[in-house]
């Protein structure tokens, strides 16, 4: 028995020193700690223990989201959709893939998306960051390619076999391990330091009383809009809701295509407002241009349905039926979400000079 | 040294049978039937302690999205939810309190577990609706990932809503038609929060401790939360968040301690 074990341990040590490549010494990576800002709540507990967060991983994902190298023509990057200045929202009402082909919902932005807990995309339909950093690479109206190409192009480039080896310790790249990698990056993505957290959060500044009367609409009864977006946090629910945009769902039938659910008819996620005066345009198919157009929404022209949200609950008279200097004053405040630390962190842009 | 500590142990037998402190508890693991005083050593078995809420609509079994009727009035709930706190179990060796006393109720989950329970006769237990008055004033981003009250509970109920969380909530469409023969097409809003609406409860219960665990089955009707209603097209009678309509909150609040029965 005891020589048995011994010739297994011999057997380990043999195939693990075969582990070790001759140029990227031991695989040893470093803990990547996030920063959590004060009013967001700790991110651990939704981060996948398979793919610990480290500082090559996080690199590396970061390296990935800007290489056109994921394209089927090498032309087009995820940054080209998820813009850093803009939030990583795309200005465009539908984005445009490496074909000119045009999608039909607007491209959603990347914050705090390590604590969405309700699946992503507009409807949900995909479980974890892991999984979602796969589809627009295959998506023919998007990146428009297959993984095995990508799986060549990346295993022929010296470089990314040499920082796959150091995050990851794979000889041999797949794409759930690029995955993996854009989904640290993006966990990274954290936004709670705009001009409403140093108010609200962290209490360093004042607000202008025009904010602070936006701010009282936002949080009451008034215009309503804590309900779905929160406070403090991450400004979202991340829930799927029908916020009355249309009466008919014929164009597009949101999170029902998903769940197959009548009652998901019509529904789509709540988006974070943090950075929302930089993200326009708006809806899940973007066709508001200003946040007034959004405003005017929910002040005059919710429309009633079967799915209607029960949140909705002016719904009766077209919405909440702000006045002008309410729309004003809600406008300001919105404003504050804008977090220009987030929009130029330079721990976010492209690594390339 | 091991005399020495022969001495210790001998001296330590000594001093215990002189005192007659000990764990007088006869349901402890370490009961001491010689003991007269208790001296706080009670060592028990503990076990796990799960509730089960049978949600209702009336008779029928809670569903979402079905209509159910009040005062008349077609309803569908699309949302169901409501903070429990609290609980502590009554019986011949005391009060005993969940260390871990909040959870949330779901009209669509009927399975929860608190935690554990020290073995023991129990007669009555307790609990409330709501969230208990310190809690309810902390941020809830600081609250551990598991816990109930934690932002990143994914159906947790603050909003940063100034006076803490909302105890409960109830949403759906309802029927506003004077004649009551049209269709659940209005929204309706029960918002429900502010200490001084924490519903305490009590219930009386034989509740004997079993090897393997127990199970407290109760039956939670959700539709009697809204007795009194007269849901119109006034949505002042189908609404409150609770400041802007105390009248409706405190009526709800008046019908939570009937909703609840041991089954």
């Amino acid at each position: 028995m005891s020589r048995l074990s011994l010739l297994i341990l011999l057997a380990s040590m043999l195939v693990s020193s075969c582990n070790q490549p001759d140029d990227d010494g031991p695989y040893v990576t470093t803990p990547y700690v996030l920063q959590i800002p004060q009013g967001l709540p700790p991110m651990d507990a939704f981060i996948p223990i398979d793919n610990p967060m480290t500082v090559e991983g996080v690199a590396l994902g970061r390296k990935l989201f800007y290489d056109p190298i994921l394209s089927g023509d090498n032309t087009q990057a995820c940054a080209d959709c998820h813009n850093q200045e803009l939030g990583f929202g795309d200005p465009r009402q539908f984005s445009e893939g490496i074909d000119g082909s045009l999608g039909n919902r607007q491209a959603m932005t990347l914050i705090n998306l390590g604590w969405n807990q309700f699946g992503f995309f507009w409807d949900g339909t995909e479980a974890t960051l892991e999984i979602q950093a796969l589809k627009p690479v295959t998506n023919p109206i998007e990146m428009n390619t297959t993984w095995p190409e990508v799986e060549a192009k990346l295993n022929a480039d010296v470089d990314y076999k040499h920082l796959f080896k150091q995050a990851y310790n794979v000889d041999y790249i797949d794409s759930l391990t690029v995955a993996k990698a854009i989904a640290q990056f993006e966990r990274t993505l954290i936004s709670g330091n705009s001009k409403f957290d140093k108010w609200y959060n962290q209490q360093s500044i004042q607000l202008s009383e025009s904010e602070i009367r936006g701010f009282i609409l936002y949080n009451s009864e008034g215009a309503d809009c804590f309900h779905c977006h929160g406070l403090g946090g991450l400004i979202t629910d991340n829930r799927f809701r029908n916020n009355g945009l249309d009466a008919d769902f014929s164009a597009d039938e949101g999170r029902y295509l998903f769940t197959g659910i009548d009652a998901d008819k019509g529904k789509f996620r709540t988006p974070t407002l943090r950075n929302i005066f930089m993200t326009a345009p708006y809806m899940h198919d973007g066709r508001f241009q200003t946040l007034e157009q959004v405003i005017d929404h929910y002040s005059q022209h919710i429309l009633p349905s079967a799915t209607i949200d029960p949140l909705m609950e002016l719904v009766g008279n077209g919405g909440a039926q702000l006045t002008q200097q309410d729309k004003d004053d809600l406008i300001a405040f919105l404003r504050t979400f804008t977090d220009d630390e987030f929009l130029a962190n330079p721990e976010f842009s492209n690594p390339k000079p | 040294m091991k005399k020495t500590l022969m001495i210790l142990m001998v001296a330590s037998v000594a001093l215990t049978s002189c005192s007659k402190d000990g764990c007088i508890d006869p349901t402890a693991l370490n009961y001491d039937p010689n003991a007269e005083q208790e001296d706080g050593s009670c060592v028990y078995v503990t076990q796990n302690l799960n509730f089960t809420f049978n949600s209702k609509l009336g008779a029928a079994d809670f569903a979402f999205d079905t209509e159910a009727l009040v005062n008349g009035r077609k309803v569908k709930f699309t949302q169901a939810q409501m903070y429990l706190s609290g609980f502590a179990f009554n019986g011949n060796s005391g009060q005993y309190t969940l260390t871990d006393p909040h959870l949330l109720l779901k009209a669509d989950v009927s399975e929860y577990n608190l935690g554990n329970l020290p073995v023991g006769n129990y007669t009555t237990f307790s609990f409330s609706a709501g969230v208990d008055s310190a809690s309810n004033h902390l941020d809830p981003a600081g609250f551990p990932s598991s816990s109930a009250l934690s932002s990143n509970n994914p159906d947790h109920m603050h909003w940063g809503w100034d006076p803490g969380y909302i105890f409960f909530v109830l949403e759906g469409m309802v029927d506003t038609t004077a004649n009551k023969d049209g269709a659940a097409n209005a929204p309706f809003i029960f918002h429900v929060g502010l200490d001084a609406f924490r519903v305490d409860m009590a219930f009386a219960k034989q509740v004997n401790s079993v090897a393997d665990g127990i199970t407290v089955e109760m039956d939670v009707d959700w539709l009697k939360l809204l007795d009194g209603t007269n849901m119109t097209g006034d949505v002042s009678t189908r609404s409150t968040h609770t400041s802007n309509n105390l009248g409706l909150a405190s009526l709800m609040v008046s019908n939570v301690d009937g909703a609840f029965s041991v089954h």
